[in-house]
């Protein structure tokens, strides 16, 4: 079992304290991750289920030069944030909600999570072809392309660190479970509304980037802002939510 | 206890503080100084005026008299040798929340240092009341009457990219629009190809161009300045493009949870920046190995 795994099942039994089990998480895996990284440099293939997440944390999260940049740990933080996401829409399923009310469809697996809603769908760029290959956009195997050649270029540095940071938390979320503590978790209460905790979404941070419904923002204050996405969480319910 | 501060305070006033440090780079003027700084907080307003504010928001405003800001500067842990600073401005009559970024930091593989002369905002938000307390806020008010008429004096105002610039931006597009069509695997398109630039914002590093052949919404953004040439060069970092028949939605909660639709309103407030405030912009396609004009 991982630490992150470890951490999750200390935290349910409220032995930890959410806010150590998050720093721990911070120091802790990208610290394990580090000492492998940075190995092979080649684009993560978009034909295997590992590949594809990586592809998936790579493209949503910003890297040194873009708008929403802020720093290695922060993006770092913004992919495990996301694969969290991803894996809370396929396993944890908050009372009075059924999966398609969160995911869009009723998915089996994580491709059906990242896939669901097609090209322009839940994941921006990600979806399945005409005969159910997951696919990504064009423009996403070029930015992450291009990252991959920039992180080639020279001494290894931030962008190759973070490469390869995405292609592990993918290789182990594959292999065992999310490697890495959700900071959403324990999130009881947002701005005096009830929550579910574990965050359900992430938007680009814009104005008008809502994504409505039942979804609750994850505030500044709860560190709801995470490599340049917002996340959100849910309105806890008091009975079920009709079925869509 | 207050001696020990002043002294502190005394001693800081003396040295050379951040990245001017033993360089020949002058000293970082306070984060605070400038957030707060009047004519910087016209252009943020200034931007949110012409992208994100309706008549509707402003009736706050005006029954108070007074345009409310509320700025503090945000220390997240950064990267080593990273002197970017960052900051947030509330406008709470609005509802918004805009973070800004003073970026100083140096990306060896782009072999560019990312050095902006001031804050440049990097998002806006929409924030719920009693979501921001006025903790760590330092607050700045405006006479309504003067920004109104300040406002409504600039509100056809524009700025556009030089010659330069304008080609980079047109070799960038030429290239969006291309691979647009062989995504759909149809033929591009021939001749000249007309798209409308938006008025750039000397506090926002980013260009909204409407591509009007196409219907399509491209928004360029970076942390780097967009006079650099180095945006350009790796102009995939910094590229979103919204097709206005397929990504544009009255709610987003149509397609709740998802991550790329824009919203009627604002691809609406595009069009107009583009088309009505915006300058035209011709690229010519078709002839083998041309360069766009």
């Amino acid at each position: 079992m991982c630490i992150g795994q470890s951490l999750v099942s200390q935290l349910y039994k409220g032995s930890v304290h959410p806010a150590f089990a998050w720093v721990l998480c911070l120091v802790a895996v990208p610290t394990i991750f580090a000492a492998s990284a940075p190995r092979d440099l080649l684009p993560p293939a978009a034909d295997t289920v590992q590949g594809y997440i990586a592809l998936l944390l790579i493209n949503e999260t910003p890297f040194p030069g873009e708008r929403a940049w802020v720093s290695e740990e922060d993006t770092k933080a913004g992919m495990l944030a996301i694969l969290w996401v991803v894996h809370s829409r396929l396993k944890i399923i908050p009372p009075g909600y059924r999966q398609e009310h969160i995911a869009a469809q009723r998915c089996d697996n994580v491709i059906d999570v990242i896939t669901a809603g097609g090209e322009k769908g839940q994941c921006d760029g990600f979806y399945r072809d005409g005969s159910g290959r997951m696919v990504a956009a064009r423009r996403v195997h070029e930015r992450v392309d291009s990252l991959f050649k920039l992180a080639s270029s020279g001494k290894p540095g931030r962008f190759a660190r973070l490469l390869q940071y995405a292609k592990d938390l993918a290789d182990a979320y594959v292999k065992d479970e999310v490697a890495g503590a959700d900071c959403f978790a324990q999130l009881s209460h947002l701005s005096g509304v009830p929550v579910t905790g574990r965050a359900y979404a992430w938007m680009t941070d814009r104005a008008g980037y809502d994504p409505g419904g039942n979804f609750v923002k994850i505030t500044d204050e709860a560190d709801g802002l995470r490599g340049g996405n917002r996340f959100f969480t849910l309105k806890k319910l008091k009975g079920k939510l009709p079925a869509k | 206890m207050k001696l020990p501060y002043l002294l502190a305070l005394a001693l800081v006033g003396f040295m050379p503080l951040g990245a001017g440090a033993g360089t020949n780079e002058p000293p970082k003027v306070s984060a605070l100084r400038e957030l707060t700084n009047e004519t910087w907080l016209f252009e943020v307003l200034h931007y949110v005026y012409d992208w994100y504010v309706d008549e509707r928001d402003t009736a706050a405003v005006a029954k108070s008299g007074q345009v409310i800001f509320r700025v503090r500067e945000l220390k997240p842990k950064l990267d080593e040798g990273d002197h970017s600073q960052f900051g947030e401005v509330l406008l709470p009559q609005f509802s918004l929340c805009i973070k800004v970024k003073n970026a100083d930091y140096t990306v060896p593989e782009l072999d560019v240092k990312i050095k902006n002369d001031e804050f440049k905002v990097v998002s806006v938000e929409s924030f719920e009341r009693g979501e921001h307390g006025r903790k760590g806020f330092t607050e700045v008010r405006a006479e309504y009457a003067k920004i109104r008429e300040r406002l409504f004096k600039t509100r056809n105002q524009t700025s556009f990219p030089d010659d330069k610039l304008l080609d980079r931006m047109r070799v960038a597009l030429w290239e969006e629009i291309g691979e647009d069509y062989e995504d759909r695997h149809e033929k591009p398109p021939q001749g000249v190809q007309t798209a409308y630039l938006a008025s750039f914002s000397p506090v926002a590093n980013e260009a909204w161009v409407f591509w009007e052949t196409g219907r399509m919404i491209i928004r360029f953004a970076s942390d780097i300045d967009l006079h650099n040439p180095a945006v350009w060069e790796h102009e995939k970092l910094a590229v979103t493009a919204y097709h206005i028949d397929r990504h544009v939605v009255v709610t987003l909660d149509e397609v709740g949870g998802s991550n790329e639709f824009m919203t009627r309103n604002e691809a609406g407030r595009a069009l107009f920046n583009c088309l009505v405030l915006g300058k035209k912009v011709e690229v010519r396609f078709g002839a083998p190995g041309a360069a766009p004009r």
